[in-house]
């Protein structure tokens, strides 16, 4: 578990911290989850390929969780496992993904918040010496 | 941050840099002295950087550290030469809050019978996680209709009074929506939670009416001391979340395309007259309808669960409507100052519009007292009810505070509860507590609020909007 929570007055937000580009994706996928619920308690019988598109690194990231919530809200499911492959330069960037997850139910899986969505606000992805963080606000 | 006091109530951000209006917030000294160092301040400045802001970046007294705008943030941009910003009204566009009055007094409630009431309305309005009602499925057509018609596509479908649709702002319709500005992704979201409360900040409120301030402003709101209310916070889901979620994509674009320099990519916005300005304020307005419509089926769902509660059927109820605010929203709205006419684009960012007595705009049966304005407390405390003023007009583009402002974030809130009961508490208040999420009741406590009564006491005296009532919570359901 490389994720978390940060504190921010009205929303809250997650820092992630992983070795790689690929593993920063997949534990933000965990943080986001682990905003709504308790992520230990989701399971992996759901399982899902995804693929997105943005114009920079860190919207690739904001467009990665939009389209988390949007399958949540949509189908119920939360997928907090998986392997991702991040491909691409400058205004272009893809990722490939295949997440594990399990459909939300209220009795076993504690809602601590709903996620309205993810703002850019404060939106970072960065590289440093002890590998790639990012920092990301969502609105609740 | 620079900070100069203008009088009383206010203070300035001088402009600097690429400011190009200055900043005003309304806050006492006490409220000043605790936001010398948050972000939000930054936040007011960083919305004077709009092309085409008129007069002032403006904050209300109950401004904190949003995304984007402070919420508490107020920015009119002019019509012509302006730019519309989706940041300047949220994700959840028209959230806003609406007030009901009822026929029954404190005194006809025993404690079972209020219990029977908040579980009747628990039981009739979803909350938290997942869709809405099986008796309500949409179809396309019937989302076109919503997106279209707001509050007035629901009383057409028999939920609600043709006469509730007088009481509400803008009818509870927005004439610039286009539903086919609404993204197929939007109505996946959004289509299937029409009539549900979301969780979060929202609420559905048995009050009583502790105090009237203003007899006569009262009278007008139907309003008298100890008769109970109904306060219903919310709207417009995922639907909304997702108009601002696709627009925002669309936006930066536009902002870059455009030349226009941003501190901050939240606040990202393209010129009103623009394509993609003209898309978002369409697609919002058509959000901002589905919200209208929510908080309507919600109202219905309200007298329903009344009507049987008490055994009374719904027509021979007396459950209506005072008001309906938004607090999230962008407009179209006509100024007259100094008998100059100005028509602007109003960004109401956790804000709410306070018309003055006599406004074109206000229904009919409070046009010589003023527009209702509806400001959420607590759930342990009170909340209160205003009315607009000329000087909100002339000063603030019409607009006043929306509610408390939060004291704690959601994380200390959840700390400070732990090994409490905050349920029990508040039953020993009297205070029956219905959620689907307990960890909702404890990020929302009393104590994670500043205290409204000092944010009413700020606009009060600053006169951008005055006092009519202060309502108590008898009963809450939350998400």
């Amino acid at each position: 578990m490389s994720w978390a929570v940060v504190e921010h007055t009205a929303d809250v937000g997650i820092e992630v911290r992983a070795a790689t580009l690929e593993a920063l994706f997949v534990d933000a996928a965990a943080g986001f989850c682990d905003v709504i619920t308790e992520v230990a308690r989701i399971g992996a019988g759901e399982e899902r390929a995804f693929e997105v598109e943005a114009a920079g690194l860190d919207l690739l990231l904001v467009a990665w969780l939009e389209e988390l919530l949007f399958r949540f809200e949509t189908t119920g499911v939360l997928y907090p496992r998986g392997e991702a492959s991040v491909e691409g330069s400058g205004e272009s960037w893809s990722l490939r993904a295949r997440m594990r997850g399990e459909r939300f139910d209220a009795a076993s899986h504690p809602l601590k918040v709903q996620v309205k969505a993810v703002t850019y606000y404060g939106l970072e992805v960065a590289c440093d010496e002890h590998g790639w963080r990012a920092r990301i606000i969502f609105d609740i | 941050m620079k900070l100069q006091r203008i009088d009383d109530t206010r203070w300035r951000i001088p402009r600097e840099g690429k400011m190009r209006v200055e900043g005003i917030v309304y806050a006492s000294d006490a409220m000043m002295e605790a936001l010398r160092n948050d972000p939000a301040l930054q936040q007011v400045a960083n919305v004077a950087h709009l092309p085409g802001i008129l007069r002032a970046s403006l904050a209300m007294p109950d401004i904190h550290w949003g995304y984007g705008f402070p919420i508490g943030g107020v920015a009119a941009t002019d019509a012509d030469e302006g730019v519309i910003s989706p940041g300047g009204v949220g994700y959840d566009i028209n959230c806003g809050v609406r007030l009901l009055r009822t026929d029954l007094r404190r005194g006809d409630f025993d404690r079972r019978a209020l219990r029977e009431v908040v579980e009747q309305l628990y039981r009739s309005i979803p909350t938290g996680v997942g869709g809405g009602r099986r008796d309500l499925r949409l179809s396309g057509d019937d989302l076109d209709g919503v997106l279209r018609d707001g509050a007035a596509w629901a009383v057409d479908r028999g939920l609600g009074f043709k006469r509730d649709l007088q009481a509400l702002e803008e009818g509870g319709s927005l004439p610039q929506a286009e539903a086919s500005q609404v993204s197929p992704r939007a109505r996946e979201r959004g289509g299937s939670q029409l009539g549900t409360l979301g969780s979060g900040n929202h609420f559905a409120e048995v009050q009583r009416v502790a105090e009237i301030y203003d007899e006569r402003v009262a009278r007008a709101f139907g309003l008298v001391r100890g008769q109970v209310t109904v306060m219903i916070h919310s709207g417009s889901r995922g639907l909304g979340h997702q108009v601002c979620t696709d627009h925002l994509k669309g936006m930066l674009a536009a902002a870059e395309r455009h030349g226009i320099e941003l501190p901050d990519r939240q606040l990202a916005c393209a010129p009103l007259a623009s394509p993609e300005g003209k898309c978002y304020l369409a697609a919002m307005a058509a959000a901002a309808n589905f919200a209208f419509a929510n908080r309507q089926v919600m109202t219905h769902f309200v007298r329903e669960s009344f009507a049987k509660a008490t055994g009374t059927p719904v027509e021979r109820l007396e459950v209506e409507v005072v008001y309906d605010v938004c607090h999230n929203i962008a407009k179209m709205e006509t100024f007259e100052v100094d008998g100059r006419r100005q028509r602007a684009c109003v960004h109401r960012k956790g804000a709410t519009r306070a018309y003055p007595p006599g406004h074109a705009e206000v229904p009919h049966a409070y046009r010589e007292v003023g527009q209702p304005v509806l400001i959420p407390g607590d759930m342990g405390r009170y909340s209160y009810v205003l009315a607009g003023t000329q000087k909100a007009y002339e000063e603030t583009f019409g607009s006043s505070c929306h509610g408390a402002g939060r004291l704690l974030s959601r994380g200390e809130a959840k700390r400070r509860a732990r090994g409490r009961r905050v349920v029990e508490e508040l039953a020993e208040k009297g205070i029956v507590v219905m959620a689907a999420g307990m960890a909702t009741v404890a990020e929302e406590m009393p104590e994670a609020y500043k205290d409204v009564a000092d944010v009413v006491d700020v606009v009060t005296r600053a006169g951008i909007a005055t006092k009519v009532a202060r309502l108590e919570p008898l009963g809450v359901i939350k998400g």
